[in-house]
């Protein structure tokens, strides 16, 4: 279940919450469990036994994780948890990917089932890994496997995150309220974070999908070609952006507050700024239980390098089973590393250098981007070369002039999104800019309706993972 | 806060209303259905209920009208694959087709017609989605040069052709005035002025006798409709973001005598030039079901055979796109039998019933934009 749809906003979610309300405290958490088990069930039943057998998993090697802390046979069923959570990502996501490289390196054909992948499993999986390994460093582990299962699956954050690590919310699992104005804020974030999803994601996503387009960019222009690459850039931003003011706004009207997972990344004026803004809680978890336990920064450079390209390459791995991810995540390990100990662009002074800076983070932003589309290597380095402008194309023409001019609301709108533009219009004080804030909204709203009743171009990116 | 509160409460209101809808819908629907058992019909839901409530919760069209009337404000010029042209008119771009096989075809046809002493005539009508129209937009249409290189193919083959883009008077074409604005058809006067070359030209090339007078214009009259329908493209877009046409019903004076059958619907009517007009569509129309255009021969259908009962010549099978409804009614009231004869709807031999049925005369008629495969596919059955 997706929740930009009319199934979920006008059936499972009013009548989800109010339940919730009337039943005794006590029964909330198995009540949430349930409720998330049908969420995700509503996508294919089949990947339930799945999430189920993860959650068992979990459950039981934590109970004994903690049990036997102290020794070396808590590290041992640590180390058996996170080979059993990885086991399970690496068979349904990773298994064609690394069957393909065995065959490419070995001349072998290797024969691999056929599988589907779970919809979230990086996501569920990723959370479970957060909660053995937190036991293990000394959290008490949850007794009640319903409580458990809520915690895993609640069905806010359970298919596209944020990944809520377990010190994020322990203190929800049996302590939380939320009062008329918590509620009241929690459906104003859900109902921005739907508008997001809706009225920008999916029609820029229309011409961002011009990018799968066979590698015959003849009939395009350099400038066409950026466009629907800052329109994947915007697309990607107000999709993942907004299922995650969704899930924060679901989470909040049910006493839970989970962490931003985005904060403004394209005002970002680094590279580095970049990812303390975007997705948020993958960077904290591979930060916690990746780059950290390696070392991080403390070990000298060379092998602080190292550990960035570990983090960078998993990172990009974790997106897809693809060279394309892989290469998007090691681009950023590289420009990482040419700003730690290269550029340095903290050291910059005056507004041109960090102005000019800004524009280069946002251009390498892009271009990343634009790798992370394409389906191929080839199509990708084809899509950058024609952008560079060395693959004999003219730099506009009309078609460009009719893409601004069909989005010339789309594109100004997206853009200055963006921006804080939201939180400043709520901090305002005069009633007649706070009317006219909320009027938009719910105009706003109005249209998503529409498109959510009448479209049928509806995707979610992250929704892959 | 209060302003908040208000907003957000309004809002509340709204989705429990719709939840209520919601539920009602989904139970209703589920004692509509005798044949499932609750839990196979649960197991229904995942697959259903997003169309279910989609279609079911009486809002689609307001919501429809709103999404238009917003996207008309903010002038969007493409939409759900249609581009807006500069004169407001809705067309969908042509691609490059290859049009082999379709010559093949309709070079088999022509050379078993020849067999039988039957002449072929291929004719290309024109329409609004040539490249010209969709220049400023950076979007190349290839209706035209489609029509071009197939016109030229069938030169080269011997197969005669007629090419009416000849014929309208060129402002026309280029104003898209023969057309409508929200449909992708062309007008009724079009399709009459069709029917008036045609007839001349066959009895210019092929002494059939037909009465190309009746049809003159001083022979019709037209009755106005203003604002009145929404076409076929416009019904995707929504009729606050198209706009409405006006619709000319032209009928002649003398209503003549025909017998109109259509054995796909169990068609057999005798009468004057209204059994061939379904004007009940004119009467408290339906903006999003009711198409004038289709008043004129009802819909395509497999076959329909339009016999003139009053003193003519010539016997004419025509395979045609929809753009000849507005062309036939007129045609028949020239020649003495008119067959109509729809490819995409007529699964028989077309050889097998020209066999049976011998003609003086068959037309290829097609829409420069509509060179298709399965517009060439006559025979159905082995060659």
């Amino acid at each position: 279940m997706v929740f930009s749809t009319s199934s979920f906003l006008f059936l499972f979610f009013p009548i989800t919450l109010i339940v919730y309300y009337l039943i005794p405290k006590i029964v909330r958490n198995a009540y949430l469990f349930l409720v998330s088990l049908i969420f995700y069930a509503w996508g294919g039943a089949d990947f339930l036994r799945i999430l189920l057998v993860s959650l068992v998993w979990n459950y039981l090697t934590a109970l004994i994780i903690e049990k036997f802390r102290d020794g070396g046979t808590g590290k041992a069923v640590l180390g058996l948890t996170l080979a059993g959570n990885i086991g399970i990502l690496v068979y349904f996501k990773y298994l064609r990917f690394f069957a393909d490289i065995f065959s490419s390196l070995t001349s072998r054909t290797l024969s691999v089932p056929e599988v589907l992948l779970p919809i979230g499993i990086s996501f569920f999986t990723f959370q479970a890994i957060s909660y053995a390994v937190e036991v293990y460093r000394g959290e008490s582990a949850l007794k009640n496997p319903l409580d458990l299962g809520m915690y895993i699956t609640f069905f806010p954050q359970l298919i596209a995150g944020p990944i809520v690590r377990y010190p994020d919310i322990k203190r929800y699992i049996h302590d939380r309220k939320a009062n008329l104005q918590e509620i009241t804020d929690g459906f104003e974030r859900f109902l921005i974070g739907l508008c997001k999803k809706v009225v920008l994601a999916n029609p820029l996503g229309l011409i961002a999908d011009e990018i799968l387009s066979p590698i015959d960019y003849s009939s395009d222009s350099v400038l066409l070609l950026w466009i629907r690459a800052i329109a994947f850039s915007l697309q990607i931003y107000y999709d993942f952006s907004g299922y995650s003011d969704m899930a924060i706004g679901l989470g909040h009207m049910f006493g839970f507050t989970f962490p931003e997972n985005f904060i403004y990344p394209y005002c970002a004026d680094s590279i580095k700024d970049f990812w303390k803004r975007w997705h948020i809680s993958l960077s904290a978890w591979f930060r916690d239980y990746v780059y950290i336990p390696l070392g991080g920064s403390r070990k000298g450079s060379v092998r602080h390098i190292l550990n960035l390209l570990a983090v960078w390459a998993l990172s990009g791995l974790w997106h897809g089973a693809a060279w394309t991810f892989v290469i998007w995540g090691l681009i950023y390990f590289v420009l990482l590393s040419l700003e730690k100990y290269v550029i340095k662009p903290e050291r910059f002074t005056g507004v041109i250098p960090k102005v000019l800076y800004r524009v280069f983070t946002l251009a390498c932003i892009v271009c990343a981007w634009a790798i992370f589309k394409t389906p191929s290597l080839t199509q990708a380095r084809e899509f950058l070369l024609a952008m560079m402008g060395m693959k004999g194309l003219p730099l506009c023409n009309n078609r460009v002039l009719f893409v601004l001019r069909n989005n010339k609301v789309l594109f100004p709108a997206a853009v200055l999104f963006c921006m804080p533009v939201v939180p400043y219009l709520r901090s305002r004080k005069t009633p007649v800019v706070r009317t006219c804030y909320y009027a938009v909204l719910l105009l706003a709203l109005l249209l998503a309706i529409a498109s959510i009743f009448l479209d049928a171009y509806n995707p979610f990116l992250y929704f892959q993972f | 806060m209060k302003i908040q509160r208000i907003a957000m409460t309004l809002t509340a209101i709204v989705f429990l209303a719709f939840c209520v809808c919601a539920i009602i819908l989904e139970s209703d629907l589920y004692k509509e259905d005798s044949r499932n058992t609750l839990g196979q019909w649960i197991r229904t839901r995942p697959e259903k209920m997003e169309t279910e409530l989609n279609n079911g919760l009486g809002i689609r069209e307001l919501l429809f009208e709103y999404k238009g009337t917003f996207n008309r404000i903010i002038d969007k010029r493409y939409l759900y694959g249609i581009y807006k042209l500069e004169n407001g008119y809705l067309a969908t771009a042509s691609s490059k087709i290859d049009l082999s096989d379709k010559l093949e075809n309709l070079t088999q046809l022509h050379d078993w017609c020849g067999e039988h002493g039957i002449p072929l005539l291929y004719v290309n009508l024109p329409a609004k989605h040539e490249n010209k129209y969709f220049a400023s937009y950076g979007v190349h249409s290839y209706a035209g040069e489609n029509a071009d290189e197939f016109l030229s193919a069938l030169a080269e083959r011997g197969i005669g052709y007629l090419d009416l883009r000849e014929y309208f008077p060129a402002e026309k074409l280029e104003s898209l005035e023969l057309f409508f604005k929200t449909d992708h058809h062309w007008k009724i006067s079009s399709g009459l002025f069709t029917a008036q070359v045609l007839s001349q030209y066959i009895n210019d090339q092929y002494q059939l006798g037909l009465d190309p007078g009746m049809i003159a214009d001083d022979k019709m009259q037209t009755e106005y409709m203003r604002q009145c329908w929404v076409g076929e493209i416009g019904r995707k877009t929504s009729a606050s973001f198209s706009g409405k046409d006006d619709f000319e019903y032209i009928t002649p004076i003398d209503p003549g005598s025909f017998h109109l059958m259509i054995p796909s619907q169990k068609v057999d009517e005798t009468g004057g030039f209204s059994v061939m007009i379904n004007d009940s569509v004119f009467n408290d129309p339906d903006l999003y079901e009711d198409s004038f255009y289709y008043a004129y021969l009802f819909r395509n259908d497999p076959l329909q055979i339009i016999d003139n009962l009053e003193d003519r010549s010539g016997k004419i099978l025509i395979i045609k796109d929809s753009f000849a409804q507005a062309v036939d009614p007129f045609l028949a009231m020239t020649a003495d039998e008119l067959t109509v004869w729809d490819v995409r709807y007529n699964e028989t031999d077309l050889r097998d019933y020209l066999t049976e049925h011998p003609v003086d005369l068959v037309i290829v008629m097609y829409t420069e934009s509509f060179i298709q495969s399965r517009m060439f596919n006559f025979f159905h059955a082995s060659p």
